[in-house]
């Protein structure tokens, strides 16, 4: 097992845990969360790295899960944290990697090890490394669109609410059911156009009527699925990841609206 | 035609369906806000839910022990107690304790057990008339239909519908009679109602809970109509699932605390029903006969399975009133005898996943059904195993496992993974051509059916910070 | 092998090891139980008077009666200690011994009451029919203050001190009602439209 030493006179060293969507389709989320974790002191790096596993996971197909875990496993674990732009990637490595591979069991400790370690990256600003606010400016009011997977497989409420606030001149406006899921949900979305349409639907409602002009959020997949519904429908509310926003990239172009 | 489009095809007509969506908007502004509301009179709602599971986990821990209990203490006190491995020995059960009983006119309270086991429809069959007498069961009955929720059998319906019904069945009433607003709608069932439960000659209820220590059998409602089905008859005939005992009226004590609230947002039901036998020689009235009918059909073999945990269901309807799907589906384009998470987690074991694939797999996984579960199941988890479950028969069969298992190859080596991402990235962003997104493509046709998608960068983020770093 | 061997072998293989959890502790009961019980019992709908003694109870009837346009009578169960009181003191009530129907009114008495849920407990017995809960229009329920206990708890503890349990237990709290057609509340669905307690001391 290969375990960091942690020295308390240096930077903490983080394995940055990008995500296989913001990796492919949004390169910016993942220098939007370097910054911000180098800003809050942490010397950030990249392991080579595919995917957390939860397409396998949630399609049904365990085995192949497993071994992406046990990867995923051997490069982070060497770090003294793991921090994910994403509810939905940090909470499959800490929810769930020890459940995968219970029955394995030095494989289980040490996704129980890693875990523990595994963290989404708001709260991982804010409650380990006491961040209060950042530095951007973003001139715009802002929704904020709670991933069920930050929100309940994580905990993360607070968090991004409380960074995106100290944004110079950002108006955050709160949606009317963050409890409800976007209709997002991985496969979900391929597999059940319809419904998950009407669910996106109900949510662009919602941040619509919030009078913002900016919907954010800590998940690429739901904001893929919210900004590729509403181009379709004609609506126009700009959506981008929150940390572009708190890493002052909050003009650059949206998602969909890239054409470089 | 495969399950899948049967599926889909009726989650689209139901999306559709103004009529159904208007009644679907009463489940975020009636059922959830009281839910919220009598939980937030609690003092101690994790501490109750905590309580609560452990007893149901304990009790299936211990089932046989408590059956044989019940057993035993259900024949002291003058009743039977039947076993059926399956729907058609139930069936045929119950067919027999009617028949030899003479009994034709039969009423019954709210059982979904009974839906389950196709009771009706068989009684039909063999001569017998049975009426529903849940209002809301009456009026699907009326209109041949499925519950499309286990709490409000007939909230898809508006109350016009109701009236139609009515002047259609109850031919001997008026044709001039007013009856296009609530009251006159219950009164009228009230008043057919009471000819019902008169005339009948055996009554059929399900049971809510089952004690061992007394042989008790619990129902909870607030019409009454159960009561006045297990009352007035000869008989009275109590159809459950074997997976509803618990040892003591104590442990009733505490998941009704939490049953009610969740089902209905109520402290109480109206009227709740501790029903030990038949009636005792010198009672003013009751059963002269109390049958008990424990029912497996599919229960005992979820019970030493990965899916264990749905049979802690204390059938409070608290998933489906959270659920975002069935929150814009509603029941009936489930296709399946229980709808929502607790259809997705339980009817694969009661039916087999290969007709029940879309339940488990219809679901975002947001977790919000587990959050709300008064006794903790995981639901999300038990659908997740009949989604391996499906994968693992090859279901469904097709593009989607063949891509699912190509894609488990890659994503373990991430180089090779990297370098099909880059290939297709290359080849997504030719068919974006300049526009910031694409609005079709050959593959994922689920995805762009709907929406756009973004067109991915030119160079991934590794990559790029390879270079800088 | 029988259905019943079958099922309990199938069921048997899936035991567990798993220790009764514990008794959950509810919270201290604090403050009066009457007037919670009353409290209570008036948020389900059901009209809560206090009379001074039991055989107050005809007179007070029949000013509840007179005051609507219920019939001018009473169904109690022949075996019922109901028939006891004084009903003499209420001369404009008829006292019948048939069963209720439809809009007529029927009196008992309560085993208990409790105070948690603003709740009745009836125990099938002779003197006391159980339908009798379900069939009236209007119920008049007479309980006295010392049988009414904070919690169905307590109710278990009574009932574990009887020879075996009553064939029907019936928990009333508030008339019938039903939200079966558009979710909306309707009264007396099956069971009484009026549900009317009588508190004595």
């Amino acid at each position: 097992m290969n375990q960091p030493d942690v020295n308390d006179n240096e930077p903490p060293r983080v394995a940055l845990f990008v995500t296989c969507l913001a990796d492919m389709f949004r390169p910016q989320i993942g220098f939007a969360a370097a910054k911000l974790l180098e800003q809050a002191g942490c010397r950030v790096e990249v392991p080579l790295q595919s995917c957390c596993g939860q397409p396998a996971y949630n399609g049904g197909d365990s085995m192949a899960a497993a071994a992406v875990a046990r990867n995923v496993i051997a490069t982070f674990e060497p770090y003294q944290f793991i921090v994910a732009p994403s509810g939905s990637c940090a909470g499959m490595i800490r929810m769930h990697y020890a459940r995968l591979l219970q029955d394995e069991e030095t494989w289980a400790k040490r996704a129980a090890a890693l875990a523990a370690k595994t963290h989404e990256l708001f709260s991982f600003l804010v409650n380990v490394r006491g961040v209060t606010a950042v530095t951007a400016e973003c001139r715009s009011g802002v929704a904020y669109h709670d991933s069920c997977s930050s929100l309940r497989e994580m905990g993360v409420k607070d968090e991004p609410r409380r960074l995106l606030s100290s944004v110079d001149g950002l108006r955050l406006c709160e949606l009317k059911e963050p409890q409800t899921c976007c209709g997002f949900g991985g496969f979900f979305s391929v597999k059940y156009p319809d419904v998950s349409a009407r669910m996106a639907d109900d949510k662009i409602t919602d941040a619509i009527g919030t009078g913002a002009e900016m919907l954010v959020g800590a998940d690429l997949g739901c904001l893929m699925h919210l900004s590729g519904r509403m181009a379709r429908c004609g609506d126009k509310l700009a959506v981008r990841h929150a940390a572009e926003v708190m890493a002052g990239f909050g003009s650059e172009p949206a998602i969909g609206e890239d054409t470089t | 035609m495969s399950e899948v489009h049967r599926f889909s095809q009726a989650a689209r007509a139901a999306l559709s369906d103004t009529r159904l969506q208007g009644a679907l908007t009463h489940l975020k502004e009636g059922f959830q806000v009281k839910r919220a509301h009598a939980l937030a009179g609690l003092a101690d709602v994790e501490g109750l839910r905590e309580a609560a599971r452990s007893i149901r986990s304990h009790a299936l821990s211990h089932l046989d022990e408590l059956l044989l209990q019940f057993e035993a203490k259900v024949q002291a006190n003058g009743g039977h107690v039947h076993w059926a491995r399956d729907a058609a020995e139930a069936r045929d059960i119950i067919t027999r304790i009617l028949s030899e009983r003479g009994a034709r006119a039969v009423t019954k309270g709210k059982s979904m057990v009974t839906e389950e086991i196709e009771l009706n429809a068989h009684l039909e069959r063999h001569g017998i008339a049975p009426v529903e007498t849940d209002l809301g069961e009456y009026i699907i009955q009326l209109r041949k239909e499925r519950p499309s929720h286990i709490v409000a059998p007939a909230f898809h319906l508006h109350r016009s519908q109701v009236e139609q019904n009515f002047r259609e069945t109850h031919g001997h009433l008026d044709a001039n009679r007013p009856l296009d607003s609530r009251p006159a709608l219950v009164a009228e069932a009230r008043s057919v109602m009471r000819t019902h439960f008169e005339a009948s000659d055996a009554g059929i209820t399900g049971a809510n809970f089952l004690v061992a220590e007394t042989g008790t059998a619990i129902i909870v409602t607030n019409e009454g109509n159960g009561d006045l089905t297990r009352l007035l008859p000869k008989a009275h005939i109590v159809v459950t699932g074997i997976e509803k005992v618990v040892p003591s009226l104590a442990d009733v004590s505490i998941l009704l605390r939490l049953l009610t609230r969740s089902a209905t947002g109520q402290d109480i039901t109206s009227y709740v029903s501790l029903m030990s036998g038949p009636k005792r020689e010198r009672d003013a009235d009751g059963p002269e006969a109390f049958h008990v009918v424990l029912v497996d059909n599919g229960r005992s073999a979820l019970l030493n399975g990965p899916a264990r945990e749905i049979l802690q269901c204390i059938r409070c309807g608290a998933c489906l009133n959270h659920c975002p799907v069935y929150g814009v589906i509603g029941g009936h384009a489930y296709g399946a005898v229980y709808p929502g998470p607790l259809g997705a987690a339980l009817d694969p074991g009661l039916d087999g996943i290969a007709k029940t694939y879309d339940l488990p797999s219809a679901s975002s996984f947001c977790g919000r059904c587990d959050s709300v579960c008064p006794v903790k199941i995981p639901l999300t988890r038990i659908m997740r195993y009949w989604r391996n479950e499906a994968y693992a028969h090859g279901l469904p069969s097709g593009w989607f496992n063949f891509g699912l298992s190509w894609w488990g190859v890659f994503a373990r080596k991430p180089r090779l993974y990297r370098l099909a991402a880059k290939v297709a990235a290359h080849v997504l962003r030719l068919a974006a051509g300049r526009s910031g997104r694409l609005s079709s493509f050959p593959m994922l046709r689920g995805w762009f059916a709907v929406r756009d998608l973004p067109k991915p960068a030119r160079k991934s983020f590794q990559s790029q910070w390879r270079r800088t770093r | 092998m029988t259905a019943r061997e079958a099922i309990l072998d199938a069921v048997r293989a899936g035991r567990r090891t798993e220790p009764a959890p514990p008794r959950y502790a509810l919270p201290a009961w604090i403050g009066d139980t009457v007037s919670q019980f009353a409290e209570r019992a008036r948020s389900t709908a059901a009209e809560v008077h206090e009379i001074a003694e039991i055989d107050d109870a005809p007179e007070k009837i029949w000013s509840i009666l007179a005051a609507s346009n219920a019939p001018r009578s009473v169904h109690i169960p022949r075996n019922s200690p109901v028939n006891n009181l004084p009903w003499q003191r209420a001369p404009g009530l008829t006292v019948k011994s048939a069963r209720p129907w439809g809009s007529d009114s029927a009196v008992s008495f309560a085993d208990y009451a409790i105070a948690e849920t603003g709740t009745l407990v009836f125990f099938s017995a002779e003197r006391s029919a159980s339908s009798w809960h379900f069939l009236p229009g209007w119920e008049f329920v007479l309980i006295r203050r010392h049988l009414i206990v904070p919690r169905f708890e307590s109710v278990i503890d009574s009932l574990a001190r009887l020879d075996g349990m009553p064939a029907t237990v019936n928990l009333v709290t508030g008339p019938s009602r039903t939200a079966d057609i558009e979710q909306t509340i309707e009264r007396g669905a099956h069971g009484p439209r009026e549900l009317c307690i009588l508190i004595a001391g």
